[in-house]
């Protein structure tokens, strides 16, 4: 019992007081509880919340009180934005435009050039389950593009060397590179100086799920970045507001 | 001493009830003293105005004869004491220049909109953490508004007594609830501690 919580003066006639409101009660035990409440402050609380909650409950909204209050609109929105920004945040590519969380600012997509640079993977890149696409932006006038990888294990001093040529801006590599390691990807359009520094080049690696979600969390995708803001800014917004 | 003076009281001896006041008094206020030792609400106060009240109950109890008058008095005056503390409490509790841009304007008491929006929210989650037995018999009785007879005879109860005590254990687990929620305080805006009111209703009825 908290110190702060009544006791009854007489809990023998206490432990009648729910009799008060019986019409066939017997008019001295009547007059007996009420002048009890007029002294109990515990039997008084008692029935001064019956009031109450007769009150509340007799009003029109009163059959509001016995549901369970649902999520506003608001509050459904805010969590599908928190959904729906997990899930862009591993759907989207990296976002390199997000340099305030990474230390490499420039060269993510093999130099800073924009004319001709390789669209994925990005500098520095973890992948995940990579089908061992690389894709790179067009060059006018270009023959063919030369393709060079090569691979490098993390764990032992394995390696390997695939070379290509193709006409269309794009590449997957072959089965046999897709292996957990360390990548290296230069494209160069023949003819040579089409473009100012000649070829482009970019190191990733293919990595467990575990490096991969770290990767993605260090290098969120703008759009993914945002709707979380704007989320969470929306959810506390309603927090707030609830509690007040 | 005490028991003598109170018998007198009952017995209309005059002085009796000057007797009784001065024999409960040094009692009363080192009952009240360390209950308020850290405000600046006067005991001397509290005790007087229980005393006050003790002794126009007394008078028109004649059927409390075998009353322990010294122990009864004591818990007159701790409630007493817990109501000022409460009341106290609930005042500070209230930081009303943060909420006053948020409450909707309108006519009424701000003071009064807040504490009512807060208690719904409280009563809400009271009643939902219920049985489901307790939920059914609060909302037939006073939202639908059945009667008491008419919602024994629903539930096929021998006597309308047992769905007083049965409404009685709802409601004081409710309560419970509610404190829980962080109405602590609210019970007392709603204006525990006065009856008055109470039998002007009835009066009505």
């Amino acid at each position: 019992m908290s110190l702060l919580e009544f006791e009854c003066v007489d809990p023998k006639i206490g432990e009648q007081m729910h009799l008060f409101d019986d019409e066939s009660l017997d008019p001295d035990l009547r007059d007996q509880l009420e002048r009890h409440l007029a002294v109990c402050h515990a039997c008084s609380e008692g029935v001064h919340f019956e009031s109450f909650v007769a009150g509340r409950l007799a009003s029109p909204r009163g059959a509001g009180f016995f549901r369970k209050p649902t999520t506003s609109l608001p509050g459904y929105l805010a969590m599908t934005a928190v959904l729906a920004a997990i899930l862009l945040l591993f759907l989207l590519p990296p976002g390199y435009g997000t340099g305030w969380l990474t230390d490499d600012r420039e060269g993510l997509r093999g130099g800073d050039e924009r004319e001709f640079m390789i669209i994925r993977p990005l500098e520095g890149e973890v992948l995940y389950r990579w089908r061992g696409d690389l894709r790179w932006t067009p060059v006018v006038n270009t023959s063919f593009y030369n393709i060079h990888v090569e691979w490098r294990s993390e764990t032992s001093s394995e390696g390997a060397t695939w070379r290509d040529q193709v006409r269309t801006c794009q590449v997957s590599l072959p089965d046999s590179l897709m292996r957990e390691g360390a990548f290296l990807a230069i494209v160069k359009p023949y003819p040579e100086g089409l473009v100012p520094a000649g070829e482009r080049a970019v190191g990733f690696r293919r990595g467990s799920l575990l490096p991969f979600l770290a990767y993605r969390i260090k290098h969120p995708p703008l759009a993914s970045l945002a709707l979380l803001a704007l989320s969470l800014g929306v959810g506390t917004a309603m927090f707030y507001r609830r509690r007040i | 001493m005490i028991q003598k003076a109170y018998s007198d009281l009952l017995a209309g001896v005059p002085d009796s009830d000057d007797r009784l006041y001065r024999l409960l008094w040094p009692q009363l206020l080192r009952q009240a003293t360390p209950f308020l030792a850290h405000t600046d609400i006067d005991p001397v106060d509290v005790v007087q105005d229980s005393l006050i009240s003790l002794l126009a109950y007394f008078r028109n109890s004649s059927d409390l004869a075998d009353c322990r008058v010294a122990a009864y008095a004591s818990v007159v005056v701790r409630n007493r004491c817990r109501d000022v503390l409460r009341r106290k409490r609930a005042k500070l509790v209230v930081r009303f220049d943060k909420i006053a841009g948020t409450l909707k304007s309108s006519l009424k008491d701000p003071l009064e909109e807040l504490v009512a929006l807060e208690n719904s929210e409280w009563l809400n989650e009271a009643i939902l953490a219920l049985p489901q037995s307790c939920r059914t018999i609060l909302k037939e009785l006073y939202y639908r508004g059945r009667t008491v007879r008419e919602l024994a005879e629903t539930m096929k109860l021998n006597s309308v007594q047992v769905l007083y005590y049965r409404r009685n254990q709802c409601l004081k687990k409710l309560k419970r609830n509610f404190k829980k929620s962080g109405a602590s305080e609210s019970i007392d805006i709603l204006g525990a501690g006065t009856t008055a009111h109470l039998f002007k209703n009835r009066e009505k009825e």
